[in-house]
This record gives structure tokens, C-alpha cells and sequence, in this order.
């Protein structure tokens, strides 16, 4: 097996007396898909967070593709290859699409040029489905659609691993659909993603493992399959007398 | 960079007329002074630094939405600074000094309250020309022993003048390279959120810094020339507060965001206030202050934010 | 004993600064507009103390019971009809932030152009109770010890207010989170505007209170907007407490700065403290890291 491309260990933070994220530790292979599930308030959020530098950790390491995170300010994990979306959409809002995406492209990973940076742009709002809106607004959009250029924004950078938080929440049937194949064509390209996801449907088709948070410490890793059965992981969600 | 300039100048070649125009323009402006009377070329003269002080200040604060309060503490400065060593030094050399000077004094003031949150920045800069203005009081009561300076540069209006657009000349480029940059870019990505931008791997603030100083050091070089108006200059002509004033409700009223925005705001406000500070005198800053207020609640994109939307609703009925 | 007198009256200094930050933090901790022009009440109520004083030759504390009515009711006027539309118009806090800044910074300039209008531009001040008053073996100014005095009764009946009233309980729940505080059905424009209203009387009433012992004059008003929002910030916003000490701990700075160094540099001795404040500490000095 190739050495992972994200190793966390011992992570932990803490507001103000309630422990966020507790001892928590994981990898994710290259390439590998690992779903990060648990009920509202566990943590997955906070854990993105400090993989991206958005703050510190209390305590314990993170390494990414051999460097340590911690110390590292926002951007430079960018440029070292994390990209994510956010749980409420942040779009650029004053901004283009275009312009919106092409921000993640010549900041990010991929650190192009301008100029050939716009072709790559048209590219991926084509493959999210926003090939026509490129000079509109992103003000304009739905809320569904400045998902996507999120996305779009994010795989602009060329990470080597995205972060997708509650990426699918939200959609309707059919864009579920879509959207699910296109995460899955992700995977394809050999890119590591971790998904925050409710969705069991989704979670079941894409993540090759899971961890199952509650108050900040994991409690199941497994399959999807082995780990949505698990009599703990039902009781975390539905509650001691909910079953 | 180099690519940018090749597509500027691959855009030009298409466009002659515009190429002409420009030059007819530029040719009009240096020859002006040959053709006007002193107090018609005073008012230009003030004109070119509220644009330049105007464009600066909307080249950072128009864009990062971080608001800066300070310009005329760098105005301040620049004038001070040419009081003080104009007889010292070479004018080159003075204005090397002069704009390193205001450089300097930004990334103080930048790298103490940039890496914060905008509000820091804006108290900051509230206080920042108070606070200029009191050192350099200080330092002229208790080292020179009296407060102000004479200024012994000798420069006739039309100097004033062609060193002025020179300078504005210089911004506009800068302004027009930096804003179609990558820069630029990230510059509009922090105003719309910096969250969003530092983790699309921008050097938030690296950027905000530079931009800053950079500006700044705009506005400091428009105190140094436009000092020998004066002959005589003490803390309260070079402190202007309303200065600053001024500078913010010319850039909001010609629109930010946009490089042209502050030179439609500038013209009419100058025009206006000229009206308003010979026929009112007294009652100057509450008109200023209640004009201000009006452009803030009733047109926040300024004047050409009112054109654009006038245009898109024009064209959106087609089909 | 020079420097023992330099400390007692960087005390009492500090005391009205930080009275005056209290009103700022209720306008900005718990109304959550920045107001530029907040430093001009305090020109305000000094000018009607001088007119009480002076003029009629009154006690200035008389003007107390014109100036604590009109503070608040402009500033609930100008919270009601000039700030509301923006909290209303604003999509996030940052904007309403912006937008705040912006119009009390014209209405900075409308109330000084005010100011000058009607006052002129001469340095303002009036002899009350001048006499010297010893205390600890060290002299102080008779006025400074009744201003601090005042200062800490108005202090102490505000805080009771906030403590053990409806309104004052629906105040701190604002500070604390307008969005929850909605949700246990508190009328947040409402509070908020009774609590931007009660920082511009209390702000005013401080006006009177340092015309007793200093000078002013029509534009000094920016210098108090500056102080009170580096004591805001220092203290941590909304931490009444921790404004309290950063204005007590401003006042001896400015008053020891002033002694040992130069009387001259006060501001940039507060600017000083800020920056360093705001290395150390971005949050304040009792806010989280
Ligand atoms: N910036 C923050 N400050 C204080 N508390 C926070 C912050 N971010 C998250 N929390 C708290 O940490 C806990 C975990 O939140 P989060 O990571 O968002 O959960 P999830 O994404 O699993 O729903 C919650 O109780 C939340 O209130
Ligand atoms: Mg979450």
C-alpha cells in the first residue's frame, strides 16, 4: 500500500470548554474517497477547518503529502494541495462566475497565468454544468448552482485533496443524481476527497471508507455498509430512545 | 506581467481611435497651461490631486472594502516632509525620500492592523492623521521651536501642474496594469470575502499590505508637490481631516471598484464644493457632511453604478 | 509627589474614559453599528455645560437634565431613522459595518460643521469649583473629583440597570447573540435602539463631565471617538469590564506619558498602547487568543 497522503493524529480543539474535536485520527489514502459522517454539531466542520488552516489545532499533528500543516498560514495549504467547499455557500459575490473559478486557478495549486487560466476555467464550468453562465454574475445564480461554481473554484486549484463539506445537501432528486456521478468522475482523476455528507445514498455510493464522529471522537471506521449498520452509529444518530 | 502588456497592446491595435483620442488628449492636457490663467490652472491643480488621492484610495479601500480614513495624513506628511528638507535635498532625491517616507509609514499602519478585521484598520486611520499631525507639532514645538515651516521650493502653478500629471499619469497605468493582474483579482476576491480568498490560496496579507503602501505612497508624493502652493505651511493646512473627507466622497460618488469611478466623481464635487465653500461659507462642512450622507443611502454604486444599471435595464428587455 | 498627583489624576481621567467607552460599546457591542460621530455628543454636552456654566452661571451639573433627555433621543432618532435601514439593507455584518462607518462619518462632519456654525471656532472652557482638594497628602482639583464621583455613581446605576431590569436583561442577551436573542422573542431593533439611545446620554452626560476640567472646542470631538474606540477594543467588545480597565489603564498612560515625557504626545502614547495591544492581543485583553 502507497504511504497516505493525509495522516492525522491525536487531533483535538476545543471553544470555550466544549471539546469540538476530541483524540481524533485518520488517514486518507491517495486516491481514496473517505466519508466523514455523524449527527449535526460532531465536529466534521471544525475537523475541515483545521485541516485548512482556517485555525489551529489544540493539540496533535496533521500531515499533508509529507509537510507538517500546523504553522502554515490559510493560503499556503491552498498552494500545497487542499482545496475545499464550504458547508454555506461562499461564493465571490460582486464577482463573474468565470471570475469566481478562475480566482481558485491562479492562486491555487495549479498557479497558472492568466491567459491560459481562463480556457481551463471554461473547461470546468462546463464539466459542473454552468458552461453558458461563465459571465454572469454569481450573485445571480440559485443556491444550487453557486455550489457548483464552488466546486468549480475548488477543483480549479488542482488540489490533491478536496474537501467537501455538505456539498450535496440540499439537492433535489435528479440534481442528486448528477451530482453524484460528477463527485464520482472526481475519483476517477485520482483525486483524494474527504466528504461531509448526511446523505446516506451518496455516502454509500462514493466513500470507500468511513469514520462516524459524535462530540468530536470517532466511534466507527469501516466500509460505508459495515459502519451505517453498526448498532452504535444508528444510536449516535437517532438517539438512545429514537430506534 | 510581460503577457499582460503583449494583450494591451494586441487589444490597442484594434483599436486606433481610442489609441488617437488618448493621444489627442494627453497632448491637450501638457500643453493646457500655456493657454489659461493661473486661477483656472489652481483649480486643475486640485483637481489632479483629489484624482490621484481619489483613484489611490479606491485602488485599495475601494476594492478590499477596507476602509481607509488616512489620506490626509499621508497628504500630511509628503507636504511636511518637502518643508522640511526641500532645501536639503535635489527635487529627484526629494521625491524619492518623500514617497519611501509614506511606503514606510504604510506598512507600519498596515502590519499593525491589516492582519485584523476591517474595523481595526478604519479606527486606525481615523485617528492616524490626529496622531501625525500631533508628532509633528511635537517635534516642531520642542526640536525647531515653532510651529510651522516655510516652504522654499520655488514652483510656478504650471510646475505644480506638470508634475501632477505626471503622477496621475504614472497612477493611471499602475492602476489600469494592477486591476487586470492577477492582483487585481485577488484584490476584488478579499473585498468580497476574505475567508473565501485565503483559502483559494491567495496571500491575503501580502497583498492587502502591498497594495496599501503602494497607494499610499501616491498620496504622499500629491502632499509634496502640491506644497509649494503654499509658502507657508503649519499642521492644520496640511492635516486636513476634510481632506479626507473630501478624497471618500469623491470615490463614492463616481462609483467604486471601477479605475474611472473617481475621476466622474471627482469633477462634479469639485465644482460643487467650490460653489458651495464661496457661497456658504459657514455652513460648508454640514452641506459636505449631509451630501456625503445622501450619496451613502441613495447611491451606494455611485454615479457610474447608476449608469451601469440604467444600461442593463435598457438592454434587458431585448431579447 | 508630582508623580503621585500624575497617577491620581490619570485615574480619574481613566474613570471618564472609560464611562465614555461603556456608551461606545453599547452602540457597537450590542447595536453593532460603528459610529464615527459618537465623539461629537461629548462636544455636545460639554457646549450645553459651558452654556449652563458661563452663560447662565449655573452649576454645570444642571445641564444634566437637559443633555442626558436630548442625547438619548437623538440617538435613538438617529439609530431609528438613519441606521435601521442600513441593518435592514445590509446582507451580512461586514456591510452593515461599512455602511455604518460611512454615514456617521458624514454626520461626524454635519454635527461638527454644526458646531462651528453656531459656536465658532475659539478653545471653550469656564472655571467651576477650581480650588485644589487634598487627598492621600496629594492635591487634586476639586472638579476632577466631583466628575469622577458622578462618573462612578452614573457607572454603578447603569450597571445596575443592565443587571436587574427587563430591558437590561434583553440588552445583554443582544450583546451576547442578536440571532438567539430573537429567537426567545426579544424585539432586537427595538432593544437595540434603547441601547444605542442610552450610549448617546450617557456619552453626553460624560461631556458635561469633562468640561468641568478641560478645554474643548468644536472639532475635538474626533480625539474622544478615538480614545473610546481604543479603550472598545483594547477591553474586548461588548466586555464592559474589560473596558473599564483599558480606560483606566489609557488614563494613566496619557497622564503618565504626559508627566515623564510630554503633554504633547498623549495621542500617540494611546496609539502606542494600541499597537501593541493589537500585536499581543488581537481580541483584546481579556478576549480569547
Ligand atoms: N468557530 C467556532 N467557535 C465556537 N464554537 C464552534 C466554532 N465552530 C464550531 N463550533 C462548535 O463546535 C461544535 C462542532 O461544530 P461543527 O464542526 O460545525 O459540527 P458539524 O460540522 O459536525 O455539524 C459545535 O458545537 C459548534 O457549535
Ligand atoms: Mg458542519
Amino acid at each position: 500500500m502507497s504511504t497516505p497522503i493525509l495522516n492525522v493524529t491525536d487531533l483535538s480543539k476545543t471553544f470555550g470548554g466544549l471539546k469540538a474535536v476530541d483524540a481524533l485520527t485518520f488517514a486518507v489514502e491517495q486516491g481514496e474517497t473517505l466519508g466523514l459522517i455523524g449527527p449535526n454539531g460532531s465536529g466534521k466542520t471544525t475537523v475541515l477547518n483545521i485541516l485548512t488552516a482556517a485555525f489551529p489545532s489544540d493539540a496533535g499533528r496533521v500531515t499533508f503529502d509529507g509537510n507538517e500543516i500546523a504553522g502554515m498560514p490559510a493560503y499556503r495549504v491552498c498552494r500545497a494541495g487542499i482545496a475545499r467547499t464550504f458547508q454555506l455557500v461562499r461564493p465571490l459575490k460582486g464577482m463573474s462566475v468565470a471570475d469566481n473559478v478562475l480566482v481558485g486557478r491562479i492562486y491555487g495549486a495549479a498557479a497558472e497565468p492568466i491567459a491560459p487560466a481562463r480556457k481551463k476555467v471554461r473547461e470546468l464550468l462546463d464539466l459542473v454544468g454552468l458552461g453558458g453562465r461563465a459571465e454572469m454574475p454569481v450573485d445571480a445564480l440559485t443556491y444550487i448552482d453557486q455550489k457548483r461554481v464552488e466546486l468549480a473554484r475548488a477543483l480549479a486549484a488542482d488540489p490533491k485533496l478536496l474537501l467537501l463539506d455538505e456539498w450535496l445537501a440540499g439537492l433535489n432528486p435528479t440534481e442528486l443524481e448528477a451530482g453524484i456521478t460528477l463527485v464520482r468522475s472526481l475519483k476517477g482523476r485520482g483525486l483524494a476527497i474527504i466528504l461531509v455528507e448526511h446523505v446516506m445514498h451518496a455516502v454509500r455510493s462514493l466513500c470507500d471508507r468511513c469514520i462516524v464522529l459524535t462530540a468530536g471522537r470517532c466511534i466507527a471506521e469501516g466500509s460505508p455498509e459495515a459502519v451505517l449498520t453498526n448498532a452504535e452509529v444508528k444510536r449516535a444518530y437517532l438517539g438512545d430512545d429514537g430506534a | 506581467m510581460r503577457a499582460e502588456l503583449a494583450a494591451i497592446l494586441e487589444e490597442s491595435r484594434k483599436k486606433p481611435a481610442l489609441l488617437i483620442g488618448l493621444g489627442v488628449l494627453l497632448a491637450l492636457a501638457i500643453a493646457m497651461p500655456f493657454s489659461v490663467n493661473n486661477y483656472v490652472l489652481s483649480f486643475f491643480n486640485n483637481m489632479l490631486g483629489f484624482v490621484v488621492m481619489a483613484t489611490s484610495w479606491m485602488l485599495f479601500s475601494g476594492t478590499t472594502k477596507y476602509i481607509s480614513l488616512a489620506t490626509a495624513a499621508f497628504f500630511g506628511l509628503g507636504a511636511y516632509l518637502v518643508a522640511g528638507l526641500g532645501e536639503f535635498l535635489l527635487y529627484p532625491v526629494l521625491i524619492v525620500v518623500v514617497g519611501l517616507s509614506g511606503f514606510l509609514v504604510a506598512l507600519v499602519v498596515g502590519l499593525s492592523t491589516l492582519r485584523l478585521s476591517g474595523v481595526y484598520f478604519t479606527i486606525f486611520t481615523f485617528g492616524l492623521t490626529e496622531l501625525v499631525r500631533q508628532i509633528v507639532t511635537w517635534y516642531q514645538v520642542k526640536v525647531l521651536g515653532s510651529v510651522g515651516s516655510y516652504i522654499f521650493i520655488e514652483s510656478t502653478a504650471a510646475d505644480i501642474y506638470w508634475r501632477m500629471l505626471i503622477l496621475a499619469i504614472v497612477l493611471y497605468c499602475v492602476g489600469f496594469l494592477l486591476l487586470r493582474s492577477r492582483i487585481g483579482l485577488a484584490l476584488n476576491a478579499i473585498g468580497a470575502d476574505e475567508t473565501v480568498a485565503k483559502h483559494s490560496g491567495i496571500n491575503v496579507m501580502g497583498v492587502k499590505l502591498g497594495v496599501f503602501a503602494l497607494t499610499s505612497v501616491f498620496m504622499t508624493l500629491t502632499g509634496a508637490i502640491m506644497a509649494p502652493r503654499w509658502t507657508y505651511i503649519d499642521p492644520p493646512i496640511a492635516f486636513n481631516v476634510i481632506a479626507s473627507f473630501e478624497v471618500l466622497i469623491m470615490a463614492l460618488l463616481g462609483g467604486v471598484g471601477r479605475l474611472w469611478g473617481p475621476i466622474v466623481g471627482v469633477v462634479p464635487m469639485l465644482l460643487v464644493s467650490e460653489y458651495l465653500s464661496t457661497r456658504f461659507p459657514n455652513y460648508f462642512t454640514i452641506l459636505l457632511g449631509l451630501a456625503f450622507m445622501a450619496i451613502v443611502y441613495h447611491i451606494p454604486g455611485g454615479i457610474l453604478g447608476v449608469i451601469e444599471t440604467y444600461w442593463r435595464k435598457r438592454r434587458a428587455p431585448r431579447p | 509627589m508630582l508623580l503621585f498627583d500624575a497617577l491620581l489624576g490619570g485615574l480619574v481621567l481613566g474613570g471618564l474614559y472609560a464611562l465614555i467607552a461603556t456608551g461606545l460599546n453599547l452602540q457597537y457591542g450590542v447595536a453593532r453599528i460603528m459610529n464615527l460621530s459618537y465623539g461629537e455628543f461629548v462636544i455636545l454636552g460639554s457646549f450645553v455645560a459651558y452654556g449652563f456654566s458661563a452663560q447662565l452661571e449655573m452649576s454645570p451639573l444642571w445641564a444634566f437634565l437637559v443633555i442626558v433627555p436630548i442625547g438619548f433621543a437623538t440617538s435613538w432618532l438617529i439609530y431609528r431613522y438613519l441606521m435601521l435601514p442600513l441593518v435592514r439593507r445590509a446582507p451580512n455584518l461586514d456591510a452593515l459595518e461599512a455602511d455604518s462607518i460611512l454615514a456617521t462619518f458624514g454626520l461626524l462632519f454635519v454635527m461638527q460643521g454644526t458646531f462651528f456654525a453656531v459656536m465658532g471656532g475659539n478653545i471653550f472652557g469656564y472655571s467651576y469649583l477650581a480650588f485644589p482638594f487634598e487627598i492621600f497628602g496629594s492635591k487634586i482639583a476639586a472638579n476632577r473629583s466631583l466628575a469622577f464621583v458622578v462618573a462612578t455613581v452614573m457607572a454603578l446605576v447603569l450597571w445596575a440597570l443592565l443587571r436587574y431590569t427587563r430591558p437590561g436583561t434583553a440588552i445583554r442577551a443582544l450583546a451576547v447573540d442578536p440571532v438567539s436573542a430573537g429567537l426567545v422573542a426579544i424585539d432586537v431593533p427595538r432593544y437595540a435602539a434603547l441601547a444605542f439611545a442610552t450610549g448617546g446620554a450617557l456619552v453626553a452626560a460624560a461631556g458635561v463631565l469633562v468640561s468641568m476640567f478641560l478645554s474643548f472646542t468644536s472639532a475635538g470631538g474626533v480625539i474622544f471617538t478615538t480614545k473610546a474606540l481604543i479603550v472598545v477594543i483594547m477591553g474586548g467588545v461588548g466586555n464592559v469590564m474589560g473596558g473599564f480597565v483599558a480606560a483606566i489603564l489609557l488614563g494613566l498612560a496619557e497622564s503618565l506619558g504626559g508627566f515623564l515625557i510630554d503633554p504633547g504626545l498623549t495621542l500617540a502614547i494611546n496609539f502606542l498602547i494600541f499597537i501593541i495591544v493589537l500585536l499581543w492581543r488581537p481580541k483584546g485583553l481579556f478576549g480569547a487568543r
